[in-house]
């Protein structure tokens, strides 16, 4: 399975960086039918970012991005120092308003097929996983 | 990066070029904001450049809705590229907007 990782200092500033550094890495580990893939990819990594530095960190800290894969199943991890939250606890977004915000963790539970969250040494680990064969084992 | 372009001489068609994220999310509001200022309440922003957005830029999207509906305007969007056609309508968002194929259309009977 080969990887690839980056630390950043947890500042939105460097959301392009970590966008960047993911799409790259994302593509030399998915063959060139597999765009749409990587376009959800793209987004969910900008989105797990954002929220690591916005709600995570709160702009404290480093951020950690780590992607790995094989032919089955591409696994993106965001690490952060900040105080971690309840993924169950994550409320919907409230689509009847038009909410100006609260839609990232929906559309990473959208895109990726597994999303889990863990405490880990100090880490806040939000662990997705992308399966890329058409058997999905399950879905979260 | 985000470049936002008036096109037309002091018309209210806005091309915006690259990422709409939470960084660049901002400076259209912003941008959004002095245009409100000075009463060009009536927007279209045309995102046939932009060929990234995320929730923080749909978001800034809404906040730039909501100050021009505010200020008695509105906010017209046109010639979505295909990613950013699916998140809006992933989040439903595609229903606060009107959406165009072109500006022109987007312009016709915006007054």
């Amino acid at each position: 399975m080969q990887e690839f990782s980056l630390i950043l200092p947890a500042k939105i500033e460097h959301l392009s960086l970590a966008s960047h550094f993911s799409k790259e890495a994302c593509k030399s580990l998915l063959n060139s039918s597999q765009s749409a893939i990587l376009n959800d990819l793209e987004v969910v990594v900008s989105e797990a970012f954002t929220n690591a530095v916005k709600y995570g960190c709160n702009d404290k800290g480093k951020v950690a991005l780590e992607i790995k894969g094989d032919k089955q199943k591409l696994i993106i991890c965001m690490k952060d120092q900040g105080e971690g939250f309840k993924l169950s606890k994550v409320p919907e977004p409230d689509f009847d308003n038009f909410a100006e915000g609260g839609y990232g963790l929906f559309i990473i539970q959208e895109k990726m097929d597994r999303v889990r969250y863990s405490c880990f040494k100090n880490w806040n680990v939000l662990h997705l996983t992308k399966y890329l064969n058409k058997d999905v084992p399950d879905k979260n | 990066m985000l470049e936002i372009k008036g096109e037309g001489g002091g018309s209210k068609l806005l091309s915006l070029n690259g990422r709409l994220d939470a960084n660049t999310g901002k400076q259209l509001k912003e941008k959004i904001q002095g245009m409100v200022d000075k009463d060009d309440k009536l927007i279209v922003l045309n995102l046939s450049g932009v060929d990234f957005i995320d929730s923080s830029g749909l978001g800034g999207l809404v906040a730039c809705y909501r100050l021009a509906s505010k200020a008695g305007g509105d906010i017209r969007l046109c010639c979505l590229q295909e990613t950013v056609r699916s998140l809006m309508e992933l989040t439903r968002l595609h229903r606060l907007f009107e959406i165009f194929d072109d500006p022109e259309s987007a312009q016709e009977n915006f007054i």
